[in-house]
C-alpha cells in the first residue's frame, strides 16, 4: 500500500506518483542483430532477490530513475536517475 | 470581425472559499506563466532567470531538473513574451504556458493540514520560496510555500476546476 | 434486569445517563462506558451466537481481539455490520443488533446445528461438497454462501465523510500505555515531532485497568496527566480511537481513526473515520499482549471471560463480572484479578491455578486449588458451574456465575511481522515474539516480554530517549517514580491441553474450531500450520485469529509433538483489524471519484447542447441535437452531411500536444517515428507513426515544424499521457546525448477543427493573413494572426474527414470567444457544431483509423503505410523487430472496407468475418470489424475490417458474423477509403 519510493530529485514518495516500465537494460545497438533484440524485447530473467527497473516520476519531476527492488520481499533499496549523476537511498 | 468582441475566460469561475484566519482558497490571476527548459544536469539558471525576468514582480519556481516556471500576475506582452525568449539565447528554450496552467491560492493556519490530506509531502521541510512537484489526490500539482502559511498550487488547466472542487471539499472542517 | 454497577470506581460519568438499545430492548449506560461495559453492567451476558453451531456466546474480551460480540450498529446507510461491542464506545441513541441468529438471540433455530456437529468438523465442506460438480452452482454454493458471514452490510449508500490524511514525524508510538506514554514524553520534550496513537477512546493502556499506584497517584490518573501533558506540547500529536493497521516499505504506517464512530450526529463537514498514512524517521512498538483463553469444556459459555477483561470490567467501568466468581490461571496476574475483585466486594470463589507450584502468596479469602485444572464449564445461555479436576485427579463441581481464564500472554507483533519478518517461539516467554530484524521499529514494554509497570515504564523510557538522541535531540528518558501494588505476572508455563475435558473445548471461537478440530487436522494429514489453518478454517474470521492462532499452535504442536516453534505461524498481513471501504475510500467517491478534465470548449459545446461522453478523463461531445431530432442518429446524420456540404466545428482540444525543442529535436523525432522527419520543412505538418520496440504501432498523429529546433506534435487524445512518459523516457533514457526539450502543452492550447468546402471562406473572416490554397495549401503549419492582430494562433491545414479542413489551436483562455467568433463567422455558409460520433463517421468514410485499428496488433504494413516505414533511417524505434517472419507474413490481416451486399442490412464493429459459404465457427474465423458505422454518403453501414490479406481481396463477397446475437450479415470486402479515394477535396 502506502510504500515509498526514492527520487534523487525529489526525496521520498509514495509508489503512486510513479510508473513502472520494467527490467532497467540498455537497448541493444540497431545492428545488433535479431537475437539480441529478440532478448531485448521479449526475455526477460525473473531473479529472486536484487533487481534494477526503471520507474518514471509521473507526478513529480517526470525524470526516469532506476529503482533497485528485491523481488523477493518488494524493499527498494534506492534509486538513480536513468543519465544524470545522482541517486537517493530508501528511508 | 475586427469588431468581434473577445473575451478572455478564466479557467476558474468559482468565487473564493472560505475568509477564515483558518483557509482561504482564490483563483491567482492569469497573468504570465513561462515554462523555462534547461538542459537537465547542465547550469543553474536561477539567477540568471531572475536577471531576465526582473526582481519582485517575477517569480522564478523549480521545475524538475534543468527546468524552471517563471510566473507573474501581470500579462506579457506578445513582443515582450518573444524578446525575452530570444535573451535566453541558447541557454534555454522557453514555452508560453499562459493558458495551459492555472495557479490557485490557498492560505491559513490550517493550510499545511488541508494539503496534508491530498500531498505525501512533508510540508514542514518545505521552506518559503521552496517548490515540488506532487500528487494532489489523484492530480499532479506544482505547489509552492510562498509564505510561511500560503501556498501556491500550479495545476494543468483541464484540471483546474477539479482540483478547485476537491479542496473545497477537503477544506469542510476548517 | 439486575445491575452489575459497582457502587463506586470506574472511569465513568455516573451523572451521565446514555440511552441505547440492545435488540430493540431499552437500557441505558455512562459516558466513558464501551457497549460492552454496558451491556454487563446491565447484566446482560448472551450477546451473540457462534457462526457454525449457533452456540450462545457472552462478551470474552475487552479489546480489538473480541471474537463473540460482534454486533451490527446503527441504521440505514450508517448499518454497520460486525462491531466489535468491546471497541464501541457508547453513545445515546446508539442501537445494537446481535447476528446470525433467527428468530431471536434467546431462541435461535440453528443451535439445532449443535446436535450435527459430529458431521461438520474440520474439513466439513472439502468432504461434502466435493461432488457431483454440477450441484456446485445450484446448492453448494449459495448455502456455503448463506452460511458464511455474520453481519449483513446495507444497500443504502453511506451518507458519512471519510478522508485520508498523511502525516510526518521524527517518532510514532504505536499503543499508549505505559511505555508508549514514556517513550513519547522522553522524545516529544526534548522537541521531536511525536505522534502517538491508541485504539481506545483513553490513552493509558493497561494503566486504565490498574490499581497500582505510581508516585502515590492512581494508574489511570497518572496516565490522564501524561496524556494531557503530550496534548499541550506543540510538537506532540495524540490520536485516540486510532489503530495502527499496517507497516509498510518506507517505514510507513497506516492507521485508522475513528473519529465519530462515537457519536449520535457526526458533524457533516467533519470525517467520521480519518486514514492515516504515516511517515515515521522512527517508530515504537507498544502495543502490549493479547491474554490467551484455555481450553476446557465448555469456555465458550457467557460469563467465561478472559482475566485481564475481567479486570478491565471491574476496575475501568466498575462492572462486576457476576455474583460468584472463579479465577483459572496459568500465571501470577490471576492473583492481581483476585486481589482487585475481593477489593470490590465481589465474592470470588476459588482460584484454580494450574501450577503445582507458585511464588505468589495469596493472602485473600478464596480457596486456592494449585496444580488444578477447570475440566468443563457448564450451563446453557449463563455460566452456572465449573468442574475442576484437582492434582490428584479428584473432580469436583464448584457454582459460579462468572468465570476469568488466564492461559498466558502473548505479545501482539502483527504490525512487526508486516514487512515479511517471521516470529520467533521463546520458550522462556511461552510465546512467539517479534522477529529479530525489525529495521525502522523498535519494541518496548510487555510487548518484548518485558512484565511489570516499572520495567515498562523504564524501557519505554529509554527506547523514546535513544530513538531521539540519534536523530539529534538532547533527550532525557522520562522517570514515573516509584510503582507501589503491582502484581508482576510471572511467564505463564503454556497449558495448551487440558486433562478431563468433556464438553466441547474451543480454540477459535468465531468460527466454531475446537481442539478436537485440530487433532483431525493432524490425524488426517493437514498438520502443517497452513493446512490446518485453511483445513479447520482456524484463524480465519474477522479477528484473524488474535485470541486463537497462538493456542492452535501449540495443539498442533503437542499433537505432533514438537515443540510450536517448529510449527511456526502462518503469515500476518495487514490488516490488524476490519477497515472500513469508507476509510480506504476517503473523499473519492460521488462528484470526487475521479477528477475531470474540462476542455476549454466544454462550456462552448453545453451552451449549444452538447451530449456529453466520458472518454478517460475528459468529457467530450458527442452530438449537438437540435430541436425535432428524436434520435442520436438523427442529430449525427445531420452533422455529417453539414459537414461535407457547408462547414462544421469540432472540439479537439483534447488531442496531446507536446512541444519538442532542441538542437536536436530532428533526429529525435526521426526516430521516435517510423517515417522520415528530419527533412521536414518549417511550416509544414506531417502525419507520423510511431512504433513500439516490438515493431507494433503505438500512436499516430501530426507533426508540424515551428523553427528549426522547434516542433508541435499532436497525439491521439488516450495515449497522450503514455506518447509524454515514452517521449521522456527516449530523450532521457535512450538518447541523452542528443539536445532534446519536451514541454507538454495540451492544455496550452485550446484546438477546434473547422471543416467542410466552405471551411476556408469561414476561418478567412478571422484569420488575418491569406489562407488560400496557394498561400496555405494542405498540410502547411503555421502562427497565424487573428482578430486583426488582436490574438495569435497555430494554424495546421490538415484533414481527419477528406474535406477542405483546417486545426485551429488558440490559448485556452480564449477559445470559447474564437469558437464564438467562427460560429458568428460561418453561419452564412451554414455553419454546425458536431461532435465526436459525426467526427467518427467522417473518419470511417475517409477510411482512417484509430486506436479502434490500432490496437496493439497491428504494423504499419497492415493499414497500408508500408511505405511510412523508412528504410533509410540507420535507427528508429521498432526498426530492429519489423522484420521477423511473422511481421512480413502475407496472411497477416490487414485493413480493409466492408459494405453490406443489402444496404438495409446492418453489422457491428466487433463482427467477425467468414469467407462467403464457410461454416460459423471461430476456425473459420478471417478477422474483424474494428470499426463501423451509417454512413450518410454512402447510404448504408460502413466498417473497416482486420481481414487475413485484405488488401488483396477487394470485391469479395464475405459473411459478417456476430456469433454472440446470432446476427449475420452479406457484405463485400472493399477499398477502406469510401470518400473521395483520389483525395481531390483535400486541395482544393
Ligand atoms: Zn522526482
Amino acid at each position: 500500500m502506502a510504500s515509498l519510493i526514492p527520487c534523487p530529485h525529489c526525496g521520498s514518495r509514495p509508489k503512486e506518483e510513479f510508473t513502472v516500465k520494467g527490467a532497467a537494460l540498455a537497448r541493444p545497438a540497431p545492428d545488433a542483430g535479431t537475437a539480441a533484440w529478440i532478448d531485448y524485447v521479449y526475455l526477460r530473467d525473473n531473479p529472486r532477490g536484487a533487481y534494477e527497473e526503471y520507474w518514471h516520476h509521473t507526478s513529480g519531476c517526470r525524470r526516469w530513475l532506476v529503482v533497485s527492488r528485491n523481488t523477493a520481499t518488494h524493499e527498494i533499496s534506492g534509486s538513480r536517475d536513468v543519465v544524470l549523476k545522482l541517486s537517493a537511498e530508501a528511508l | 470581425m475586427s469588431d468581434f468582441e473577445l473575451i478572455h475566460r478564466p479557467a476558474i469561475s468559482t468565487k473564493p472559499v472560505g475568509s477564515s484566519d483558518a483557509f482561504a482558497m482564490k483563483a491567482m490571476p492569469e497573468g504570465t506563466l513561462i515554462h523555462i527548459l534547461g538542459k537537465p544536469g547542465a547550469e543553474n539558471l536561477t539567477a540568471t532567470l531572475q536577471g531576465l525576468f526582473g526582481g519582485e514582480a517575477n517569480r522564478i519556481r523549480t521545475f524538475g531538473p534543468g527546468q524552471w516556471l517563471v510566473v507573474r500576475d501581470e500579462p506579457t506582452s506578445r513582443s515582450d513574451m518573444q524578446a525575452l525568449f530570444e535573451r535566453l539565447d541558447t541557454r534555454a528554450f522557453a514555452v508560453d504556458q499562459t493558458h495551459g496552467r492555472i495557479r490557485i491560492e490557498v492560505a491559513g493556519r490550517a493550510v499545511q493540514s488541508l494539503l496534508a490530506k491530498g500531498t505525501a509531502i512533508d510540508l514542514n521541510a518545505v521552506a518559503v520560496g521552496q517548490s515540488a512537484m506532487t500528487l494532489m489526490g489523484h492530480i499532479s500539482v506544482h505547489i509552492t510555500r510562498v509564505a510561511l502559511n500560503r501556498f501556491e498550487l500550479i495545476v494543468l488547466r483541464g484540471f483546474g476546476q477539479s482540483l478547485w472542487d476537491e479542496i473545497a471539499h477537503l477544506n469542510a472542517d476548517f | 434486569m439486575t445491575s452489575y454497577r459497582l457502587p463506586k470506581g470506574g472511569l465513568i460519568d455516573r451523572q451521565s445517563r446514555l440511552g441505547f438499545s440492545f435488540d430493540g430492548q431499552s437500557v441505558t449506560g455512562h459516558a466513558g462506558d464501551t457497549l460492552a461495559s454496558a451491556l454487563l453492567a446491565n447484566g446482560r451476558q448472551l450477546v451473540g451466537r457462534s457462526f457454525k453451531y449457533h452456540r450462545p456466546r457472552g462478551i470474552l474480551t475487552a479489546g480489538a481481539a473480541e471474537p463473540n460480540a460482534l454486533m451490527t450498529i446503527g441504521s440505514g446507510g450508517r448499518t454497520e455490520a460486525n462491531t466489535r461491542a468491546t471497541m464501541q464506545d457508547l453513545y445515546d441513541g446508539l442501537e445494537a443488533r446481535s447476528q446470525n441468529r433467527w428468530p431471536s438471540l434467546d431462541f435461535d433455530i440453528g443451535s439445532l446445528n449443535g446436535l450435527l456437529s459430529p458431521f461438520l468438523a474440520a474439513g466439513f465442506y472439502y468432504k461434502t461438497f466435493m461432488w457431483p460438480a454440477k450441484l456446485w452452482e445450484g446448492l453448494y454454493e449459495p448455502f456455503i454462501r448463506r452460511a458464511a458471514g455474520l453481519g449483513k452490510a446495507t444497500y443504502e449508500a453511506d451518507p458519512d465523510r471519510y478522508e485520508k490524511r498523511w502525516a510526518h514525524c521524527d517518532l510514532l508510538v504505536i499503543g499508549a500505555g505505559p511505555a508508549g506514554l514514556a517513550a513519547a514524553l522522553s522524545a516529544g520534550r526534548a522537541g521531536a515531532r511525536v505522534i502517538i496513537l491508541d485504539e481506545h477512546s483513553l490513552a493509558g493502556g493497561s494503566l486504565l485497568s490498574e490499581a497500582a499506584t505510581i508516585g502515590g497517584e492512581s494508574a489511570p490518573a497518572f496516565a490522564k496527566r501524561l496524556a494531557d501533558e503530550l496534548e499541550t506540547l506543540p510538537n506532540v500529536r495524540v490520536l485516540t480511537r486510532t489503530t495502527a493497521f499496517g507497516w509498510y516499505d518506507g517505514n510507513v504506517v497506516g492507521a485508522v481513526e475513528r473519529a465519530q464512530k462515537h457519536v449520535r450526529h457526526p458533524d457533516p463537514n467533519k470525517p467520521v473515520e480519518r486514514m492515516w498514512r504515516i511517515v515515521a524517521k522512527k517508530a515504537l512498538l507498544a502495543t502490549g499482549t493479547e491474554e490467551r483463553p484455555l481450553v476446557f469444556g465448555g469456555n465458550d459459555i457467557p460469563g467465561v471471560m478472559i482475566a485481564g477483561a475481567m479486570r478491565c470490567y471491574l476496575n475501568r467501568f466498575a462492572v462486576a463480572p457476576g455474583q460468584r466468581t472463579a479465577i483459572f490461571t496459568t500465571n501470577d496476574s490471576g492473583y492481581a484479578l483476585a486481589r482487585d475483585l475481593e477489593a470490590a466486594g465481589v465474592q470470588l470463589t476459588a482460584i484454580i491455578d494450574s501450577r503445582a507450584e507458585s511464588q505468589f502468596v495469596y493472602t485473600g479469602k478464596a480457596r486456592l486449588l494449585k496444580g488444578a485444572v477447570v475440566s468443563d464449564a457448564k450451563g446453557g445461555k449463563a455460566l452456572s458451574s465449573v468442574n475442576v479436576t484437582a492434582a490428584n485427579g479428584a473432580t469436583e463441581a464448584i457454582a459460579v456465575d462468572a468465570l476469568a481464564m488466564s492461559g498466558g500472554f502473548s505479545p501482539i507483533i502483527h504490525l512487526a511481522c508486516h514487512r515479511g519478518g517471521k516470529p520467533q517461539w521463546s520458550d522462556v516467554h511461552g510465546a512467539f515474539m517479534a522477529p529479530s530484524e525489525t529495521r525502522g521499529l523498535v519494541l518496548a514494554g510487555a510487548v518484548t516480554g518485558t512484565t511489570g509497570l516499572s520495567a515498562s515504564f523504564a524501557e519505554g523510557a529509554a527506547r523514546g530517549a535513544t530513538m531521539a538522541q540519534d536523530l539529534g535531540f538532547a533527550a532525557q528518558p522520562f522517570d514515573a517514580g516509584p510503582v507501589d501494588g503491582d502484581i508482576v505476572a510471572s511467564p505463564a508455563s503454556p497449558l495448551w491441553n487440558i486433562r478431563g475435558v468433556k464438553g466441547k473445548a474451543f480454540v477459535d471461537f468465531q468460527n466454531d474450531v475446537g481442539r478436537k478440530d485440530l487433532g483431525l487436522a493432524v490425524q488426517e494429514g493437514y498438520g502443517d500450520v497452513e493446512l490446518a489453518k485453511r483445513y479447520t478454517t482456524s484463524g480465519m474470521a474477522t479477528d484473524q485469529g488474535k485470541l486463537s492462532n497462538v493456542t492452535a499452535i501449540g495443539l498442533l504442536a503437542e499433537a505432533r509433538g514438537v515443540s510450536p516453534a517448529e510449527v511456526g505461524t502462518t503469515t500476518f498481513r495487514p490488516f490488524y483489524t476490519p477497515i472500513s471501504f469508507g476509510a480506504l475510500t476517503g473523499p473519492h467517491h460521488g462528484h470526487h471519484f475521479q477528477p475531470v478534465r474540462k476542455s476549454p470548449l466544454h462550456d462552448w459545446a453545453k451552451k449549444h447542447g452538447a451530449v456529453f461522453v466520458e472518454t478517460g478523463l475528459w468529457y467530450r461531445s458527442s452530438w449537438f441535437p437540435r430541436a425535432g431530432e428524436t434520435s442520436w442518429r438523427q442529430s449525427v446524420d445531420r452533422e455529417v452531411l453539414n459537414v461535407r456540404t457547408n462547414v462544421g466545428i469540432c472540439d479537439v482540444s483534447m488531442l496531446g500536444k507536446i512541444e519538442v525543442c532542441g538542437k536536436d529535436a530532428a533526429e529525435f523525432l526521426n526516430r521516435v517515428y517510423s517515417n522520415a522527419f528530419l527533412k521536414l520543412p518549417v511550416g509544414k505538418a506531417r502525419y507520423g507513426l510511431m512504433l513500439r520496440e516490438d515493431g507494433f504501432i503505438y500512436d499516430d498523429g501530426t507533426t508540424s515544424r515551428l523553427a528549426d529546433d522547434r516542433f508541435f506534435m499532436t497525439t491521439t487524445t488516450a495515449y497522450a499521457a503514455g506518447v509524454m512518459t515514452h517521449l521522456e523516457f527516449c530523450a532521457q533514457g535512450l538518447w541523452p546525448e542528443l539536445d532534446v526539450r519536451l514541454a507538454s502543452v495540451t492544455d496550452q492550447w485550446g484546438q477546434m477543427s473547422v471543416v467542410g468546402p466552405k471551411a476556408r471562406a469561414t476561418l478567412q473572416a478571422i484569420v488575418d493573413g491569406d489562407i488560400s490554397d496557394t498561400a496555405f495549401p494542405f498540410l502547411a503549419a503555421k502562427e497565424v494572426s487573428l482578430f486583426g492582430g488582436r490574438l495569435h494562433g497555430r494554424l495546421f491545414r490538415i484533414s481527419f474527414s477528406g474535406e477542405l479542413a483546417y486545426e485551429l489551436a488558440v490559448p485556452a483562455g480564449y477559445c470559447e470567444s474564437v469558437a464564438d467568433g467562427v460560429l458568428q463567422a460561418g453561419k452564412e455558409h451554414g455553419i454546425q457544431p458536431y461532435g465526436v460520433e459525426a467526427l467518427s463517421v467522417l473518419r470511417i468514410e475517409k477510411g482512417h483509423v484509430t486506436h479502434n485499428e490500432i490496437n496493439g496488433t497491428v504494423i504499419p504494413s497492415d493499414l497500408g503505410f508500408a511505405k511510412m516505414v523508412s528504410t533509410a533511417k540507420p535507427d528508429f524505434i521498432g526498426k530492429a523487430m519489423l522484420g521477423r517472419e511473422g511481421l512480413v507474413a502475407q496472411d497477416r490481416p490487414s485493413l480493409v472496407g466492408v459494405v453490406p451486399l443489402d444496404p438495409t442490412t446492418t453489422f457491428r464493429t466487433g463482427s467477425h468475418i467468414l469467407a462467403k459459404g464457410a461454416a460459423q465457427t471461430l476456425e473459420n474465423d478471417q478477422g474483424y470489424v474494428s470499426s463501423s458505422a451509417f454512413s450518410p454518403h454512402v447510404g448504408s453501414t460502413i466498417g473497416l475490417a482486420l481481414v487475413k490479406s485484405g488488401h488483396a481481396r477487394h470485391g469479395e463477397e464475405v459473411v459478417v458474423w456476430n456469433g454472440l446475437s446470432k446476427e449475420f450479415t452479406v457484405a463485400r470486402l472493399c477499398n477502406p477509403v469510401f470518400f473521395d479515394p483520389a483525395n481531390e477535396k483535400l486541395h482544393v
